[in-house]
């Protein structure tokens, strides 16, 4: 559809963060309360602003991400389980900052803290098609004129150990309504009826289509359309004007 | 205009199960905090909550109390089978992405049985087994950004149905953290009030001194007014507008200046292309900080005087449910006329200085109502109700 006729609203992308390792630097105060994907999401989102450039007026930056289960810190709860389990004192060996690390969405809140990122938001579980398409129509609504758009995950803990490839990654697009500084345009295919199946068991799975998003904006070196397809839907990448 | 209508709703809460059961404990003043009874509280500082009572559970709160609202809100609708065919699902789920019953199960002397079916317990959940149940065939979204999740979830579907992606949504949010895993994390950072009392949760209260733990669980059925029209059902209330923002403040504590939850709310009132509404209902959730920082929020964005309450005095805080669920209580305001009372508070604090509506319901004509809520984190949500 969007090849035939070019209809869709599409929004211009000035900038990618991608990191594949917890990166180094953050402030240890703020880190200790991190789980292993908010890590990773930190660091794709410092990245994805310096490659755009954008340093002031972030609290107005729409911010838009699909997260997995955060389960990076299921260990800590183990003393817990045992207590609770044998009947013991569960308060005590309760971990204080299981919150903070547990809650998906603090996978986006922590690097929006960090960098004073104060837009429009939504975090998605298992679904990094979802938060591009969010970032797109809060652009297109003018909610925001800029957004970021991305996913991460870690698939290093115990439960995704079963289900996926030991892995972790995330992919942050950097989105704007202005062409300037464009390295391409992208437009999410409008999502048919039935297109969605439902998110993988391995919440680890997020980050890919994120992650294949940034190897699109790399192919459009050779390509001028690079489509991405995943479970959500599928981004359609332009090489800009 | 949004062209988004609300056909159906579906509620599970502290009061018990059913929509009318909620609205109408609203409209008595009743209260339903009260001591836990799932878990022996030896050892825990917090003792009272809002527990739905009455409720047989398989084995995952989240789950049952979603499903009780979402075939309540479907049959509500009068939906049918071509509507299971387009329905979409976007749904806002607990704040654990594990669950404890499901931990301490697995437990195996030693450690957790890491490899254990019983552990398979991803977020989506609750939302696949609603999909499942109701025989939705559309899209699946599932939102998690907290306390304001459930809001959001409800925004999403307007905004689906706006731009043309969908025609029908079921959405809304469920949760139970009343487990010692949520009661005893909420207790070692200090959250809930440490007074085992039926009024432990005071919103804007000179007194309050931390929120209650709720549970429960709130659906709608969301569609395009045409549709509704077309298929004779009568709208309960249109879903004019809806803003989000990001505190970017600090993980423990809200923004106190209220400039980021303003600007959720202003989009909210900008969408819907209102200055004023007649009735917010607030997050207000009892602790001294929040208030506080909400009615900045307020006092910023919607200058003029208007009525302000909170209902988590009297059913807790339902936490990512907590925004679908207050959503339902403005039915109230917008079907009955009738402003929820807020439980418990006898002493308004002079800080907190609106239009706040004392624990007696209020009779008031309203046409158009904003619900917040304010997800930890730093996550704000805005909904803007109007009549249908």
């Amino acid at each position: 559809v969007l090849l035939a006729g070019g209809k869709l609203p599409s929004v211009f992308v000035v900038g990618a963060g991608l990191v594949v390792a917890a990166p180094a630097g953050l402030p240890p105060r703020t880190t200790r309360l991190m789980s292993r994907s908010a890590l990773l999401a930190a660091g794709a989102t410092r990245a994805a602003l310096a490659d755009a450039g954008w340093r002031e007026g972030l609290e107005d930056v729409g911010f838009f991400m699909g997260v997995g289960a955060s389960t990076a810190d299921l260990e800590a709860l183990v003393p817990a389980i045992a207590q609770a389990a044998s009947g013991g004192s569960f308060l005590d060996a309760c971990p204080p900052l299981h919150t903070f690390q547990l809650l998906p969405s603090f996978t986006l809140s922590h690097a929006a803290i960090l960098e004073g990122i104060g837009g429009p938001t939504g975090v998605f579980y298992g679904d990094a098609v979802v938060a591009l398409a969010e970032a797109i129509q809060s652009i297109l609504d003018g909610d925001c004129s800029r957004a970021l758009a991305g996913a991460a995950d870690s698939a290093l803990h115990p439960l995704a150990e079963r289900v996926a490839s030991p892995s972790e990654g995330a992919a942050i697009l950097a989105l704007s309504a202005s062409p300037q500084g464009a390295r391409a345009t992208v437009a999410l295919e409008a999502i048919p009826r039935g297109a969605f199946i439902i998110p993988p068991v391995a919440g680890a799975l997020v980050s890919g289509p994120a992650l294949a998003w940034c190897a699109a904006l790399r192919a459009l070196a050779e390509h001028p359309v690079v489509a991405v397809p995943a479970s959500g839907g599928v981004a359609v990448f332009r090489r800009a004007p | 205009v949004s062209r988004a209508v609300i056909t159906g709703a579906g509620v599970v809460s502290p009061f018990g199960v059913g929509l009318w059961v909620f609205l109408d404990s609203l409209a008595a003043g009743r209260s339903a905090i009260a001591p836990i009874t799932r878990f022996s509280t030896e050892g825990f500082p917090t003792k009272v909550a809002g527990e739905v009572p009455t409720v047989d559970v398989d084995r995952d709160r989240k789950v049952t109390l979603a499903l009780l609202a979402a075939r309540e809100a479907w049959a509500m609708a009068r939906c049918g089978p071509d509507d299971e065919e387009q329905a979409g699902l976007s749904l806002a789920l607990g704040l654990e992405q594990a669950y404890l019953e499901d931990l301490v199960a697995s437990w195996d002397g030693h450690t957790v049985d890491w490899t254990s079916r019983e552990l398979r317990s991803p977020v989506d959940r609750a939302g696949r087994a609603v999909a499942r149940d109701l025989g939705l065939r559309g899209p699946v979204i599932i939102h998690v950004e907290a306390c304001a999740a459930g809001a959001l979830a409800v925004a999403h579907a307007a905004s689906l149905i706006e731009r043309g992606a969908a025609s029908i949504v079921v959405c809304g949010g469920a949760d139970s953290m009343v487990n010692p895993l949520g009661v005893g994390g909420f207790s070692r950072l200090g959250a809930p009030s440490p007074r085992a009392a039926p009024d432990a949760c005071r919103p804007f209260d000179r007194r309050r001194d931390g929120l209650a733990i709720g549970e429960g669980a709130a659906v709608f059925v969301v569609e395009h007014e045409d549709r509704a029209r077309a298929r004779g059902v009568r709208p309960l209330a249109r879903v004019a507008g809806w803003g989000a923002s990001q505190d970017a403040y600090r993980a423990t504590a809200p923004r106190p200046d209220g400039v980021a939850a303003a600007r959720a709310i202003r989009r909210a009132l900008a969408r819907a292309r209102l200055e004023r509404v007649d009735y917010v209902n607030a997050h207000g959730t009892g602790t001294p900080l929040g208030d506080l920082a909400e009615c900045q929020a307020i006092r910023l964005a919607h200058p003029a005087p208007v009525a302000v309450s909170s209902i988590k005095g009297a059913i807790g805080h339902l936490m990512a449910a907590a925004g679908a669920v207050e959503i339902a209580a403005c039915l109230l305001a917008l079907g009955e006329g009738l402003l929820p009372g807020t439980a418990h508070l006898e002493e308004p604090d002079p800080a907190c200085d609106l239009d706040l509506v004392g624990p007696t319901p209020r009779r008031a004509d309203t046409r158009a109502v904003l619900s917040t809520s304010f997800g930890f984190g730093g996550q704000n949500a805005a909904v803007v109700l109007t009549q249908p």
